[in-house]
């Protein structure tokens, strides 16, 4: 497995720094298996993982609604589990079961209360976030008559009534339409602009690839990858050269293909060659082109590639987070 | 604090807006109505408004027995109902609250917003107590109205009865509470609330009444004090809540002022040496003030305590099982 070094950050900085948490439910399931993270203050941080990873467990522990079996680690620079942070976070649970007994405006005033604003502060809060959510025309209404979009949405008024420092979304998306996720993004840069930390937990690959500044890829209860997109697709980093004509025969480019660890496909017509080169250098790939140049072939393009977040994670899935490194020599 | 507040205030508008709590609501206002639609008129007494008239000697409009038979059937409205049924409606609709909260979907928008678990917990609880106090309220205001309107008496010391029959109400939701958090089972909560409430008034029937104590206790005008059970089951049943002891002084509080023929009214009228109407003789009876045992103040302070220490013990149960579970 890749060695992962997390980077060194002062602690002030960081939103959520995790050295070492473990959960083990009384049944004997272990969620999270020592699991070290680190959340800069004002990123939009990503959570991916397959279903039983731990990342609802995770949320909830540092929510203080599961306690952690074992844990060394801070949120908001207090302890994990500490009911003192609740003020400062802001929580989008996955499955949320809106109060039968409340309208959507009530729902966000009772938030206000628990929070302890005032009532004119609660008031243009209210009316702030449900604008804010696109729900105005809803206030009256109560969620269980709602879409399941606009639960979400709701749900993310909810999370911000307090004007917490960290909010966490757990799948704020699901069930959004288009044009509700593109709101629901915006609406997540907007946080971040404000200078909140937001930490989002989606299955949708391509929504947390447009927003996020880092992420982290859980598997069994542990972090197998965390870092930037750019970071953690550099060990994919490779380029693309696509030849008009068929490569298989030249014995001379082939060996030379192979020894810089690049592989050469053929498209079923035969009429076309694609060479991938592992490789983030563009010097390394001029021995090649200059061969292919030399030889005679018609260089359809040359271009950088790179992994796709949604490739990255269905390796991390096949190889049960095992991750190639990148061959010497790059 | 604001958010134990918040949640109490959620917790009454939940329950306000059930079903059960309307029809604990009416029951009490048909009580009231009950109680105020009996009067006396020059031949004998009527119900329902005078539709329908059982013709008296002596329960006549101004005779001394118009007054005991309003005190008597006020003092069993307000044990019988406001003590007895609207505080058991209202556990009814308290029994699914905190296991609703405990669910992951309500708990995980709820409990990361507050402090702490505790005030989710003893919100809920404030809650369902001021939720009991409404129909209980409305029933001992209307009773306190009706003899003022029909005999002209302003028995302030009726909303006595409210204090004793909330606390009584505290100690069963409290273990409401506390189960609810053990079992995350709304009718499991009630239906063991209900068997433990039985059980602690058989218990403490069998403690403080030795038998034959009653016929007793007829004879001689009082009721056996606590003196005459077996010590092992006063020692078992002395941290319960004092459900016969509060009921005892709460009947002795509100024990209304005014002429009192009543009680050798009846025990003639049992010796068969006095004649009255069968009807109104049966309204007496049901409605007889039986002699009050002799619960002194010091008694009466030391079951208020340990009711409360009850409560605060089922509650605190509650709160430590709470903190230490996964929501």
């Amino acid at each position: 497995m890749l060695a992962f070094v997390m980077p060194e950050v002062k602690s002030i900085d960081l939103a959520i720094d995790l050295k070492s948490l473990t959960k083990v439910y009384p049944n004997g399931v272990q969620a999270l298996n020592g699991l070290s993270m680190r959340v800069k203050r004002g990123e939009i941080y990503g959570l991916l993982g397959p279903n039983g990873a731990g990342k609802s467990t995770l949320i909830k522990c540092l929510t203080g609604l599961v306690h952690p079996t074992a844990c060394r680690g801070t949120v908001l620079g207090f302890p994990v589990g500490d009911p003192e942070v609740n003020s400062l976070l802001g929580y989008l649970p996955e499955n949320a079961s809106w109060p039968e007994h409340h309208t959507a405006g009530q729902v966000l005033d009772f938030a206000g209360r628990l929070h302890g604003l005032v009532p004119r502060e609660r008031t243009r809060r209210v009316t702030e976030l449900l604008k804010l959510s696109g729900l105005e025309a809803w206030r009256n209404d109560r969620p269980q008559h709602f879409s399941k979009g606009m639960r979400q949405r709701l749900g993310v008024a909810y999370a911000l009534m307090g004007n917490p420092e960290l909010v966490f979304l757990d799948e704020p998306t699901d069930g959004v339409d288009p044009v509700g996720r593109k709101e629901i993004r915006d609406l997540i840069r907007d946080l971040k602009r404000e200078g909140k930390t937001v930490f989002v937990n989606s299955h949708l690959l391509g929504e947390l690839e447009l927003i996020c500044d880092r992420m982290a890829i859980l598997m069994r209860g542990r972090v197998v990858r965390q870092g930037s997109l750019e970071e953690l697709t550099i060990e994919s980093c490779r380029y693309e050269i696509a030849v008009a004509g068929n490569l298989i025969d030249n014995f001379g480019l082939m060996d030379l293909i192979h020894r810089l660890g690049g592989t050469v496909v053929l498209t079923p017509d035969g009429v076309e060659s694609h060479i991938e080169l592992p490789t983030r250098r563009p010097q390394l790939v001029q021995p090649v082109v200059d061969a292919l140049r030399q030889d005679g072939y018609l260089l359809l393009s040359v271009a950088p590639a790179r992994q796709s977040l949604e490739e990255l994670f269905m390796e991390a899935i096949r190889t049960g987070g095992q991750f190639k490194t990148r061959e010497p020599g790059d | 604090m604001s958010s134990l507040i918040a949640i109490a205030y959620d917790t009454l508008t939940l329950l306000c807006r059930r079903r059960l709590f309307w029809l604990n609501v009416w029951l009490s206002v048909v009580v009231v109505v009950v109680v105020a639609s009996m009067g006396c008129h020059g031949t004998g007494w009527s119900l329902g408004f005078g539709l329908k008239s059982w013709p008296s000697g002596y329960l006549v409009k101004g005779s001394p027995w118009e007054s005991t038979l309003f005190f008597g059937v006020v003092q069993r409205a307000t044990q019988w109902w406001v003590a007895g049924a609207a505080p058991l409606l209202a556990l009814f609709s308290m029994a699914s609250v905190v296991p609703k909260t405990l669910k992951s979907g309500q708990a995980a928008l709820l409990f990361p917003k507050t402090q702490s678990r505790a005030a989710v917990l003893l919100g809920r609880f404030a809650g369902g107590v001021i939720f009991a106090a409404i129909p209980a309220l409305i029933c001992v205001t209307g009773l306190f109205l009706t003899l003022g309107w029909r005999l002209g008496v302003w028995e302030i010391r009726l909303f006595l009865a409210l204090p004793f029959a909330l606390l009584l109400f505290s100690a069963l939701a409290a273990v409401t509470v506390m189960l609810g958090v053990l079992t995350k089972s709304s009718s499991a909560s009630l239906v063991v609330t209900l068997i433990f409430a039985a059980s602690v008034m058989a218990l403490q029937d069998a403690a403080s009444h030795p038998e034959g104590a009653e016929d007793e206790a007829d004879l001689k005008g009082i009721v056996q004090s606590a003196s005459g059970g077996s010590l092992a089951l006063q020692i078992f049943t002395w941290p319960l809540p004092r459900t016969h002891e509060l009921m005892e002084g709460m009947s002795r509080a509100i024990r209304l002022s005014g002429p009192r023929p009543f009680r050798d009214l009846v025990r003639r009228w049992r010796i068969g040496n006095l004649r009255v109407g069968v009807a109104a003789a049966e309204v007496l009876d049901a409605t007889a003030e039986m002699p009050a045992p002799p619960v002194t103040p010091l008694k009466l302070s030391e079951a208020v305590l340990v009711t409360t220490g009850f409560c605060g013990l089922a509650l605190i149960a509650a709160i430590v099982l709470l903190n230490r579970r996964d929501l």
